[in-house]
């Protein structure tokens, strides 16, 4: 089992769309973003170059769901973006394809924002 | 300029059984622009792990896609294990890439003769599933379950191939081979089959790797990148190397797909013939704490599965990029300027799995 | 360009017999192995220790050690046999033939006799 060793950068949102930019100018290849929302945002931005995977942490509070997109370096990632859009309900500035919220036909709006509710037992099981 | 026209493509259509929505704004017969929504059936399953056990969570990675299934639980589980550091068993790790190899086959399969059907080649289509029903037989034996494997697990697999069984399937799966070489000479050489994909959908190399199309999409067009080559499993002791296309157009991802089943068949030899004796599985110790990528190479390319675990049983978050929603920017891309009739092979040449694209 | 590189293959499918089956009249036997469906083997034998519910990913087996009942929910198992390698009894085997199809949904229930009582040698 080969465990892969991955780098890890933490970030100030306001900072990122210039170190992204030096990313996409030094090759990097965009591999992923992900979002994930508990107490307070946190956007992992993940690039690969020759066999090296470095991630970026930009967590911010969630009175304040604004967050520069990333599309002028990679244009690819319109569609990342779009989702945390639809899923999250942030708001992305000077996404350069904006499909404002239609990217997905859910059923709720902005269905991952919500804090799961505390674990409840599964029914099943054995009872006596 | 002539006059704009918005034709509506999805999600039910005849040639594309998948959930996608396609806005497709025309000129004349020529496509100028494709406005994708999906989210039909997003089924919220990153965000079922957050109350599920992560041992359990296993069966739920499975199910995210009914093609790739194998190769989902087997990136869940190298993803937990590599937070619990975990070693697994030689010989469980040689079976996973069996396993992974023989649903690759499947998928590619799979998706030629979805594409032959496309392109409006019926018996093509017939024939390809004819040797996938016997290669989906032998998945059945090795593994007891003929689309969802329901073998892996957290610390390795949960059932042992015997060698008696072992020997049988590499005698079906040599026989298989000689069926499938006359197929994928149809696809390779009949001029029918030709002039539906040569020069159509054309990705450039640039565009491909500065859009971050992943698998035959990226290496069609001529970028040999395989997550295989971070050696998970065993792939480092195998012999093999990524299988690369120049053109960039809609045969040359096809040729990828058919010579990557050549490709598979080759390294299930390989691993059986390397495969040790030994336990194919190893008790879990504790709950997984920290965060960890695990990226695996699917049929349909690259899939990357972030963990996160804070120590309790059930993880804090759970995400799953799949091959799919990596290979829809270059998609929209390809699909300017091309013709109407030629949209469903496009879509279907990036191998798209909508409901893989929506956890 | 080649055309018609389909003939030959074509050609030795006619020779050939469908590869098809009549199915329903000609059924395939299930590989040795296969996981088709779950079956409560023998509830006679069965201690009513519930390990099977617990471990049950789908949680489709309710187990109920008062009433010596034994519930499966069909449409929520997901045959993966995680029962059947953890029952201590051996009670519950799988089958490799499918479940056939539903028309509603029903759980499945076994009740173990209760024992008859051993008779006093005196």
């Amino acid at each position: 089992m080969m465990i892969e060793e991955q780098f890890w950068e933490t970030l100030d949102r306001a900072a990122l769309p210039a170190r992204v930019g030096t990313l996409a100018k030094e090759g990097w290849r965009l591999v992923q973003i992900c979002g994930s929302c508990h107490e307070a945002f946190e956007i992992l931005y993940s690039f690969d170059k020759d066999d090296r995977f470095l991630s970026l942490r930009v967590a911010f509070s969630k009175d304040d769901p604004v967050l520069p997109s990333i599309t002028e370096s990679y244009f690819g990632a319109f569609s990342y973006e779009n989702e945390m859009q639809d899923l999250f309900g942030l708001k992305l500035t000077g996404l350069k394809l904006n499909f404002n919220g239609n990217f997905y036909r859910l059923a709720k709006k902005n269905p991952f924002l919500d804090t799961p509710p505390a674990v409840a037992p599964a029914p099943g099981g054995v009872s006596s | 300029m002539g006059q704009r026209t918005i034709i509506p493509f999805g999600p039910q259509h005849p040639v594309l059984p998948e959930p996608i929505h396609l806005d497709l704004v025309m000129e004349d017969e020529k496509v100028v622009e494709a406005i994708p929504s999906i989210g039909f059936i997003h089924r919220g399953l990153e965000k079922m792990a957050e109350k599920k056990d992560f041992q359990e969570m296993a069966y739920i990675a499975e199910r995210i896609c009914g093609i790739c299934s194998f190769i989902h639980s087997m990136g869940y589980c190298q993803a937990i294990e590599a937070l619990l550091k975990l070693e697994i068993p030689k010989r469980a790790e040689y079976l996973r890439v069996i396993w992974s190899e023989m649903s690759r086959i499947h998928s590619h399969l799979l998706w030629l003769g979805l594409t032959a059907d496309a392109f409006g080649f019926e018996s093509l289509f017939m024939h390809s599933w004819r040797v996938r029903e016997k290669l989906l037989d032998l998945i059945e034996e090795t593994s007891g379950g003929r689309v969802i494997f329901g073998v892996c697990k957290v610390g390795g697999v949960r059932r042992d191939v015997d060698a008696e069984t072992l020997r049988r399937a590499l005698e079906a799966l040599a026989a298989l081979e000689a069926e499938y070489r006359e197929i994928a000479g149809v696809f390779s050489r009949d001029a029918s089959v030709k002039r539906r994909m040569t020069g159509i959908g054309v990705l450039p190399k640039e565009d491909a790797r500065a859009l971050g199309a992943v698998g035959p999409t990226l290496r069609g067009s001529g970028v040999a990148w395989d997550a295989r080559r971070l050696q998970y499993a065993v792939y480092g002791e195998l012999d093999w190397a990524p299988i690369t296309e120049e053109a960039g157009d809609c045969q040359a991802r096809c040729l990828v797909r058919i010579r990557e089943i050549f490709q598979s068949f080759d390294l299930i030899r390989q691993a059986a013939g390397k495969i040790s004796d030994g336990p194919v599985a190893v008790k879990v110790p504790g709950n997984p704490r920290g965060e960890y990528f695990a990226r695996l190479e699917q049929p349909r390319g690259e899939v990357v599965y972030y963990v996160k675990g804070n120590g309790t049983k059930n993880l804090q978050r759970f995400r799953v990029r799949t091959p799919t929603f990596a290979n829809l920017p270059p998609l929209l891309k390809i699909l300017q300027g091309c013709e109407l009739s030629d949209v469903p092979v496009i879509v279907l040449t990036i191998d798209p799995c909508i409901s893989c694209a929506e956890r | 360009m080649p055309h018609l590189v389909i003939a030959k293959l074509l050609t030795k499918s006619a020779a050939r017999k469908p590869s098809t089956r009549l199915y329903p009249a000609e059924k395939r036997a299930p590989p040795k192995g296969a996981r088709g469906r779950l079956v409560m083997k023998q509830i006679e034998t069965c201690v009513f220790c519930g390990v099977c519910g617990k471990k049950c990913p789908t949680r489709a087996i309710a187990v109920k050690r008062t009433d010596k009942t034994w519930e499966l929910d069909r449409l929520k198992c997901i045959v993966c046999g995680e029962c059947v390698e953890i029952c201590p009894k051996d009670c519950l085997a799988m089958e490799g033939e499918h479940a056939t199809a539903f028309v509603a949904k029903k759980i499945e229930t076994h009740v173990q006799k209760p024992k008859p009582a051993a008779s006093d040698p005196t």
